[in-house]
């Protein structure tokens, strides 16, 4: 009994704690015509196949989720000056939404699929986008790009499906902020400390190199941030795309009772 | 109203097995039963995997049933097709018919 707690542990990280209990159940149920052999290569097949998607789609988000960092750095260490001047930097805070935006279109297609309309969304925009990145912000492109974007944005809210798929794109960007900032942040006062003062890039980037724990502690920020941003996406989109059907209300209520 | 979904061919073989298993449809009856009319037993990784997508696009309902001591005291989920479930089902298999329409495809199988 205790391997197939063990067991119910390992399917639970990838799946409801319900859900896994049910499987191993099954799984133990044809232990005793198959043998211990085929019950831990079918959890493991099990596993893999509920796993596969989410990590994979978190490792190529990351560099996505990296770059919106590194945007979001710059607006940090921007910031306040910034405020205090009345300039902020717009372009900066655009590249770093981009770069979210490409986050979630990464993410959600590999993690959901392209029928899922929350891929869909951010991949549309995403397209939209690419112009801008290709010829630089040149004014002919950047409105064809916003009026291209405008529709699709406005096409989403026809349907309550569509509006549901637009806040996660949204919900995400306000994670990536809300986390990335503080964690930046944490990382610039950290390197301040180490290194204090430095004002150009070259010092900067002298400063990181200077002790190996100024990089550690800015890759560590980005993979908090990073991982904050994929659990936003998987938590937002499980709340609002699941059970589109009326009478799929009745799952949950059985489930909640047992 | 929204459109039915469209369904896969793996996720239409687990649909009719769970048509034909009618109440007693959960996790080792609907593989056998893919088994029995197939001749190819699902891997389950595949088969849960499914069952949980199409959970969550609203193809198919579950509900938790009795536990055994032969399961270590943990529940059976079953499963039935919703009405959305059962409208994109039927929609396919129509297609599936159209197109078998006038073919002699299965009397040339058996002949």
């Amino acid at each position: 009994m205790h391997n197939a707690s063990v067991a119910e542990w390992i399917v639970a990280r990838f799946t409801t704690r319900k859900r896994a209990a049910s499987i191993v159940g099954d799984l133990l149920e044809l232990q005793s015509q198959k043998g211990p052999l085929w019950f831990w290569l079918s959890l493991a097949r099990v596993a893999l196949a509920l796993a596969w998607r989410r990590q994979l789609a978190s490792v190529a988000a990351f560099m996505f989720g990296a770059w919106a960092c590194a945007g979001l750095q710059v607006t940090e260490s921007m910031g306040t000056g910034a405020l205090v001047s009345g300039q902020l930097p717009w372009m900066n805070l655009f590249w770093t939404l981009l770069y979210i935006l490409w986050f979630v279109a990464v993410y959600t297609t590999i993690r959901y699929g392209l029928r899922d309309r929350v891929a869909q969304l951010a991949l549309a925009l995403t397209l939209v986008t690419i112009p801008v990145v290709r010829y630089g912000p040149q004014r002919g492109i950047l409105t064809a790009c916003t009026g291209l974007s405008l529709c699709i944005v406005l096409a989403s809210l026809l349907t309550r499906e569509r509006r549901r798929a637009a806040l996660v794109p949204l919900g995400v960007a306000v994670v990536g902020f809300g986390a990335g900032m503080p964690a930046m942040y944490l990382a610039d006062q950290y390197r301040r400390f180490i290194v204090p003062m430095p004002r150009t890039v070259a010092e900067i980037q002298q400063g990181v190199q200077a002790h190996p724990s100024i990089a550690w502690m800015y890759l560590s920020m980005i993979l908090a941030t990073v991982w904050m941003m994929a659990a936003a996406c998987s938590r937002i989109h499980d709340r609002l795309m699941r059970n589109p059907s009326p009478d799929s209300e009745a799952t949950e209520t059985s489930l909640s009772r047992s | 109203m929204t459109r039915p979904a469209t369904l896969g061919e793996f996720e239409q073989v687990v649909l009719l097995a769970i048509l034909r298993l009618g109440e007693s449809a959960y996790g080792v009856t609907i593989r056998s039963e893919i088994a029995a009319c197939t001749g190819r037993e699902p891997a389950p990784g595949a088969l849960y995997t499914t069952l949980d997508r199409m959970e969550d696009k609203g193809i198919v309902r579950s509900w938790l049933g009795d536990a055994t001591p032969q399961r270590g005291g943990r529940s059976k989920r079953y499963f039935a097709l919703t009405r959305s479930g059962h409208a994109a089902l039927v929609k396919t298999q129509r297609a599936y018919q159209k197109l078998l329409d006038g073919l002699d495809l299965l009397g040339e199988a058996n002949a």
